[in-house]
C-alpha cells in the first residue's frame, strides 16, 4: 500500500499545529468570490471616477488621455498578476503588508503596511468628504453649502459606515456591490445616451500630429489615472473570511482588475468623446442636463468607496494587532466575527479629521492638497514593494521560475518611474502636501520600527497569516 | 491506482497523485523544489500542480512555508486509493508471499521510472539515491539498457558513461536480469527482471531486494519473477 493510501486509511488527526488559527475570532471561510469582487470594485469607485476623472485627465493630457488609461489598465492587470502569486500561497487579512513582510522581511513589510494604510485612509477620508459635500449640495440645493452642514453629513455617513462594517462582512460587501453596480450602469447608460446624441468620434481618443507624446506627458497622465484604479486589490484582505481563499482570491483579483479596466476604458472613451465636444462644460451634465443625478451617482459611489477602504484598512490593522504591532483594540472581534472595534476607531479617524479641519476654517481643497499625494504615494509605494517582494518570496520557498521575475519586474519598473515622476512633480506644485505625506509616512514607519526593536517577539510574529490548524490536515506519519 | 487514473498523462492527475504520495512519505518540510526532484518531473510543471493541489486544499502549506502537509480533503480520495485494487496487485502480492522477500513493481519510460507498487512491509531504502543516479539501482540498469542512449530533454536520470552502459548490457545479456549489490544500502542487494510489451520493448521491472547474505540464493526466485513479469505487461503499460 502506498504512503498516501496508508495515511488516508489511518485518518490520523494532527496534534502539532494547534487547534486555533492566529486569526481566531474572525468569522472564517464563509464569503465567496462575489464578496471579494464587490469589495475590490467598490474600493476603486469606478462610477465616481468616470464622472470626474476623464475631463480632468483631458485637461492634463489632451489627446493622450485615452492612451494613459490604456497604459494604466495594463499596469494594474500586471500588479494583479503579481498579487495573485502571493494570494495563491498566503491567506492573511494583512494583504500587501503581510506579502511584503514574508518576501522582504518585517521592516520592509512595515514600510509597505504604513504606505498601504496611509493610501487607504487618505482615499477614505477624501471620498467621504467629497460624497458628503455633494449630498449636502443636493439636500440644501445650493452649490456652496455652509461648512457646518458638510461636517454634519460627514459625521452622519461616518456613523453609517461604522454600523455597516460592524454588521458583518457579507452585509458590507453585498451592499457595496448593489450600490456600485447601479452607479456604474447609470454612468454607462448616461454616457451612451449622451453619445448617441452627440455622435461617436473615436478620432478624439488617439494622439494627433500636434500632440506632445513624451515620456513626461505619459507619466503625468498615468500617475493621475492610477488614482482611479487604486483599491482594486483590497479584496485580498478578506482572504481568511472566504470559503476557499487560494481559489477565490486569485480569481476575484483578476476578475476585479479586468472588470474595472473594461469599465474604465469604455467609460473613459465615452466621457472623453463628450469632453472633447465641449472642453468647457461638465460634459455629461451639459448634454443631459442631469446635473443632480450625476452628483448623486458620484456621491453614492464615493461613499461606498469610503466604506470599502475603511473595511479593508480595518482588516490590515487586524493583522498588525494580532502580531502585537498595533494596540489590541484592532485585533478584537465582535460576536459577528468582524474587527468592529478597530473599524470604529478607523472610521472615527477618517470622519473627525475633516470635521476638525472644517472647524478650524479649512476647506476641502486644502484637505485634498494632502490626501491626493498621500493616496498616490501610499499605493504606488505599496504596489512597488509587493512587485519587488514576489520573486524574493518565491525564491525563499523554493518555487522561483523565470516567469514571475519577468511578470513582477515590468510593473516594478513602471511603478518606480511613476513614483519618482510624481514626487518630483509634487515637490514643485504642492511642496506642503508632499512634506505632509512624507512626514506622516515617516512617523508611522518610525513608530513601528521602535516597536519592532523593543519587542523581538513581535518581530518574529510579523507576516502572520491564516496558517493551517490540526483539523485542516491529516497526519501522514512522514517517514523520511 | 485504478486504470482510469493511471492512463491519464503524467502531467495531469497521475503527477498530482505522485506529488501527494511524496508528501505522504515526507511531510516534514520538503519544498516544492524537493518534490520536483523526487518525482522527477519538470519544476515549473510540479509547481503548477502543487499550487492547484493547495488551491483545492488537498495539500496545505506549513505555516513557515518550508513544505507541505496532507490536507484533510485527501480523505475524499479514499475511494480512489482504497477501494480500487489495480490489476497488478494480486500478482505482486502473490510474489511477496511466495518469495518472502521485498518485491516492488516499477514502470519505465523515456523520462525515468514510476513506482507502481512499493512493498509496504519493506519500503524502498533510498528513493532519492535511485532518482539521482541510474547506475546505483537494478531498475536504473534496466532503464540504461532500454532508454539510456536516447537523447531526451525530459530525462529523469543523469548520464552514465558508455563504458558503464556497455558493462551493464553485457552482464544483462548473460543473466537476463540486472543486479545491484550494496550500492543503495550497505547490507542490501536487489535484482530486477524486465516487464516487456508485445513488441519486446521493456516497459517496466519487477524487483526483488534482500540482504546481501541471501542475494545469491534469491536467484532461485527469478523464474517466478519472470512468470509474473509476463502477466504484468498490460497493467504496467497502463500505469506508464
Amino acid at each position: 500500500m502506498s504512503a498516501l493510501a496508508e495515511a488516508i486509511r489511518k485518518r490520523q488527526p494532527r496534534t502539532d499545529l494547534g487547534a486555533a488559527s492566529p486569526f481566531a475570532g474572525l468569522r472564517r471561510r464563509h464569503a465567496g468570490t462575489i464578496d471579494v469582487v464587490a469589495q475590490s470594485v467598490a474600493a476603486t469607485a469606478p462610477a465616481g471616477v468616470l464622472l470626474i476623472h476623464p475631463s480632468a485627465l483631458f485637461a492634463r493630457s489632451g489627446h493622450l488621455a485615452f492612451l494613459d488609461v490604456v497604459i494604466t489598465a495594463t499596469l494594474v492587470i500586471g500588479i494583479a498578476l503579481v498579487l495573485g502569486m502571493f494570494a495563491r500561497r498566503i491567506s492573511s487579512t494583512g494583504s500587501i503588508y503581510t506579502f511584503v513582510a514574508r518576501g522582504l522581511g518585517p521592516r520592509t513589510g512595515l514600510v509597505a503596511g504604513a504606505a498601504l494604510a496611509l493610501g487607504s485612509l487618505a482615499i477614505a477620508l477624501s471620498t467621504l468628504t467629497s460624497g458628503a459635500s455633494r449630498v449636502t449640495q443636493l439636500v440644501m440645493s445650493t452649490p456652496d453649502p455652509p461648512m457646518w452642514a458638510v461636517a454634519v453629513f460627514t459625521v452622519g455617513f461616518g456613523v453609517v459606515i461604522a454600523a455597516v462594517i460592524s454588521r458583518g462582512l457579507r452585509m458590507s460587501t453585498r451592499m457595496l456591490l448593489v450600490i456600485e453596480t447601479i452607479a456604474v450602469l447609470a454612468v454607462i447608460a448616461l454616457s451612451l445616451a449622451a453619445l448617441a446624441f452627440a455622435g461617436w468620434d473615436l478620432q478624439l481618443l488617439v494622439p494627433t500630429a500636434t500632440t506632445d507624446v513624451s515620456v513626461e506627458a505619459i507619466m503625468a497622465g498615468v500617475s493621475f489615472a492610477l488614482i482611479g484604479f487604486v483599491g482594486f486589490e483590497s479584496g485580498v484582505a478578506l482572504a481568511p473570511e472566504t470559503r476557499r481563499p487560494f481559489a477565490t482570491v486569485p480569481r476575484a483579483l483578476l476578475l476585479s482588475a479586468g472588470a474595472i479596466s473594461v469599465v474604465m476604458l469604455v467609460g473613459t472613451a465615452a466621457q472623453l468623446s463628450l469632453v472633447v465636444e465641449d472642453p468647457q462644460g461638465a460634459s455629461l451634465v451639459a448634454i443631459t442636463g442631469f446635473g443632480g443625478v450625476v452628483d448623486g451617482i458620484v456621491a453614492v459611489s464615493f461613499l461606498a468607496c469610503a466604506l470599502a477602504m475603511t473595511n479593508a484598512a480595518s482588516r490590515v490593522a487586524f493583522a498588525m494587532s494580532r502580531e502585537g504591532l498595533l494596540p489590541s483594540v484592532f485585533g478584537r472581534t465582535s460576536a459577528r466575527g468582524v474587527p468592529a472595534a478597530g473599524a470604529l476607531v478607523l472610521t472615527s479617524v477618517v470622519t473627525l479629521i475633516p470635521v476638525a479641519v472644517f472647524a478650524l476654517g479649512g476647506t476641502r481643497q486644502e484637505l485634498r492638497m494632502l490626501t491626493s499625494p498621500a493616496a498616490l504615494i501610499g499605493f504606488a509605494l505599496a504596489y512597488a514593494l509587493v512587485c519587488l517582494a514576489a520573486p524574493v518570496f518565491l525564491s525563499r520557498i523554493g518555487e522561483l521560475t523565470w516567469r514571475p521575475v519577468l511578470l513582477a519586474g515590468v510593473p516594478l519598473v513602471a511603478l518606480l518611474a511613476v513614483l519618482v515622476f510624481f514626487v518630483r512633480q509634487t515637490a514643485l506644485a504642492n511642496p506642503l502636501g508632499l512634506a505632509g505625506t512624507v512626514a506622516i509616512l515617516g512617523a508611522l514607519v518610525a513608530a513601528g520600527m521602535v516597536r519592532l526593536a523593543r519587542h523581538p517577539a513581535i518581530f518574529l510574529r510579523v507576516g502572520m497569516h491564516d496558517s493551517p490548524i490540526d483539523t485542516d490536515c491529516i497526519d501522514a506519519g512522514g517517514r523520511p | 491506482m485504478s486504470e482510469t487514473v493511471s492512463r491519464l498523462p503524467e502531467k495531469g492527475i497521475g503527477l498530482a497523485l505522485e506529488i501527494l504520495e511524496q508528501v505522504a512519505r515526507d511531510d516534514r518540510g520538503a519544498s516544492a523544489a524537493d518534490i520536483a526532484r523526487a518525482v522527477g518531473a519538470p519544476r515549473a510543471t510540479v509547481y503548477r500542480v502543487v499550487n492547484s493541489l493547495v488551491r483545492d486544499e488537498y495539500l496545505v502549506r506549513r505555516a513557515d512555508f518550508s513544505g507541505f502537509l496532507l490536507g484533510a480533503r485527501v480523505l475524499e480520495l479514499a475511494a480512489l486509493v482504497g477501494s480500487v485494487r489495480p490489476a497488478h496487485a494480486p500478482v505482486v502480492d502473490r510474489l511477496r508471499a511466495e518469495t518472502g522477500e521485498a518485491v516492488h513493481l516499477f514502470a519505465l519510460h523515456g523520462s525515468g521510472f514510476t513506482v507502481l507498487d512499493e512493498d509496504p512491509a519493506s519500503p524502498l531504502c533510498d528513493r532519492a539515491a535511485m532518482t539521482a543516479d541510474p547506475t546505483a539501482s537494478a531498475v536504473g540498469h534496466l532503464w540504461l539498457i532500454t532508454y539510456g542512449d536516447a537523447d531526451r530533454s525530459d530525462r529523469r536520470w543523469g548520464e552514465a558513461s558508455s563504458d558503464m552502459r556497455q558493462a551493464i548490457a553485457e552482464a544483462y545479456a548473460v543473466r537476463g536480469y540486472t543486479e545491484q549489490v550494496a550500492l543503495l544500502a550497505p547490507d542490501r542487494g536487489c535484482l530486477a527482471v524486465p516487464v516487456a510489451d508485445d513488441t519486446q520493448r521493456v516497459v517496466g521491472a519487477v524487483t526483488l531486494s534482500t540482504s546481501i547474505a541471501r542475494l545469491s540464493l534469491a536467484a532461485r526466485h527469478v523464474s517466478a519473477l519472470r512468470d509474473a513479469a509476463a502477466s504484468l505487461a498490460l497493467p504496467v503499460a497502463a500505469g506508464r
